[in-house]
């Protein structure tokens, strides 16, 4: 039993993490659609601001030395910016192109991000300490729980909640609603096209930020690629739940934590090295009974 | 209607094309305000594409489109809302999943007059009695005729002198169609409203409208008053061009 809790919240934690850069994802699909590759990049970005930009091996922490109240707020900013400045220079002149040139542009925005810390820190994995008093294990109930776990679920719920406010309770979040179902829409009742996509970046980038903290403490260790297999669960994730929809996305986020947790789990020792392919077998199983995803978008549905 | 007053919207040789398809060739059309003016044409003559094209979703080839002096051509939809067109599209385009006093809200969005917000609210529950029964549903639960009354009270939420509307008879049964043009033509007074209406089929457009418009494949082939096109005969030669089939044919 104690065993199957502690797998649960491993499931959890991890599916938190999957849920975030899923809305990260799912929030520009729904405005411009695109399905942001570099959504796990700019979670690179974040953790890689930490340091002192050189290529040496051992890491020297810059912003990571900072105490918290400082560094969070500055590595969110940094990450918000570079969400921005993507947008601007990339995304922006692309307005008018279709949701594929947007992908393949993704793509490349991806291999720019990833190719740029390359250059500039090297292509070895650096050992970093963030926050590691986190990695210790508090007692609830005679039951010892893995803090850093519980953090990052009850972050992840803080910003939903949070999330969730600002798009039900702000005149520029049920703006971003609207354009999220009909853009074109939303424009001709004078809806800011720019105002509306640059929130959905700047969100974008914020989670991305807290998913770096979450992620690093966990790991430890920077690599220039470290963003990539984060977005890629996301997107299989914003899939399974439903395009457009964000709480499908957060659902998928969840549901593909706890399908890869208790693979790795319960799959006989043997198999546990192919548990991405029972995963995405799972995946595909999944889009074959409910081919729209968990939650169907709104939009689909013709309306009479 | 004055005819020498300045027009609020003036169209003036219009050419829109989608890739090789010529959508709509030099077409001119004016609209004086306080005026209700209505294009009449088959499916596919291009009236959609001319109210895209004003409300600045298609971007002509060639000609002017200018409203209040203001010339639209190339300005963001955005925009041309912003300087007092509000589109009300075919098909009413409602957000499903906000509910309807969000919808409503929406067309408030570029307003900064909280107060005036939350009075033309009730004015709009005022003249759509439903819409205030069911202001917090998801506006996809609303019915047809509901979804169409909202589409209208939401552009007259943006306090716009003129408003276009896309075929808002379209799917919807007579008896609605006919509480709609009601409401339609009551806002015109009370509102002091400038319409510009597209619809497929003439006989209820005779009654309501000042001037009429009919477009086919893309060219405006007959414009007149009411009175003048009163008896339809001239409406229907053009609306299925009886004379250009017989040239053909002969």
């Amino acid at each position: 039993m104690a065993g199957f809790l502690q797998n649960l919240i491993d499931a959890l934690s991890l599916g938190s993490l999957y849920a975030l850069v899923a809305l990260g994802i799912g929030l520009l699909f729904g405005i411009l659609r695109l399905i942001n590759f570099a959504q796990g990049d700019y979670i690179t970005i974040g953790c890689y601001a930490l340091i002192v930009p050189s290529t040496d091996v051992t890491a020297r922490m810059l912003i990571g030395a900072w105490s918290w109240p400082a560094l969070i707020p500055a590595i969110c900013l940094i990450v918000i910016v570079a969400a921005l400045l993507t947008d601007a220079l990339i995304f922006r002149p692309l307005r008018r192109a279709s949701s594929p040139t947007l992908m393949i542009a993704s793509f490349a925005v991806s291999y720019i991000i990833q190719n740029g810390i390359l250059m500039i820190y090297g292509s070895r994995p650096k050992a970093v300490n963030l926050w590691s008093e986190l990695n210790t294990q508090i007692l609830v109930g005679g039951l010892r729980l893995p803090l850093l776990q519980i953090v990052t679920i009850v972050v992840t719920l803080l910003l939903m909640l949070a999330l969730t406010l600002f798009l039900k309770r702000t005149r520029v979040g049920m703006q971003m609603r609207a354009a999220a179902e009909d853009f074109r829409m939303a424009q001709y009742l004078g809806v800011r096209a720019n105002v509306v996509i640059g929130l959905a970046f700047a969100i974008s980038g914020m989670l991305a930020a807290v998913v770096s903290f979450l992620y690093l403490t966990q790991s430890g260790s920077l690599s220039h690629v470290m963003g990539v297999p984060l977005a890629l669960y996301a997107f299989v994730a914003v899939v399974i739940g439903g395009m457009g929809s964000l709480v499908g996305s957060v659902a998928g986020g969840f549901l593909v934590g706890i399908i890869v947790t208790f693979l790795q789990a319960y799959l006989p020792p043997d198999l546990r090295g192919f548990r991405d392919a029972f995963a995405f077998a799972v995946v595909i199983l999944m889009l074959l009974l409910r081919p729209a995803g968990l939650i169907q978008n709104k939009n689909a549905i013709e309306r009479v | 209607m004055d005819a020498i007053a300045q027009p609020l919207l003036e169209v003036a040789g219009l050419h829109v094309r989608y890739g090789e398809l010529v959508a709509l060739r030099d077409v001119s059309l004016t609209v004086a305000e306080g005026e209700v003016v209505c294009i009449i044409g088959p499916n596919g003559a291009g009236k959609s594409t001319l109210l895209a094209a004003v409300a600045g979703g298609v971007t002509p080839d060639k000609g002017t489109i200018r409203f209040q002096g203001h010339n639209l051509v190339n300005l963001p939809a955005e925009r041309i809302a912003r300087l007092g067109l509000s589109l009300v599209p075919e098909g009413r385009h409602i957000f499903g999943t906000l509910t309807v006093e969000e919808n409503l809200l929406i067309g408030a969005s570029r307003r900064g007059d909280r107060r005036a917000i939350g009075q033309d609210l009730d004015r709009v529950f005022g003249y759509f009695g439903p819409l205030r029964q069911r202001r917090a549903y998801p506006a996809a639960r609303l019915s047809g005729g509901e979804q169409q009354m909202l589409a209208i009270g939401r552009a007259l939420m943006t306090r716009a002198p003129m408003i276009l509307v896309d075929e808002p008879s379209l799917g919807l049964a007579p008896k609605i169609i006919d509480q709609i043009y009601k409401i339609l033509l009551d806002l015109r007074v009370r509102e002091k409203l400038t319409l510009l209406i597209n619809e497929q089929s003439s006989h209820r457009i005779l009654k309501h409208a000042d001037r009429i418009y009919v477009l086919r494949a893309g060219q405006i082939r007959l414009k007149g008053t009411a009175e003048q096109l009163a008896d339809g005969h001239a409406i229907k030669e053009a609306y299925f061009g009886f004379h250009e089939q017989q040239a053909a044919a002969g």
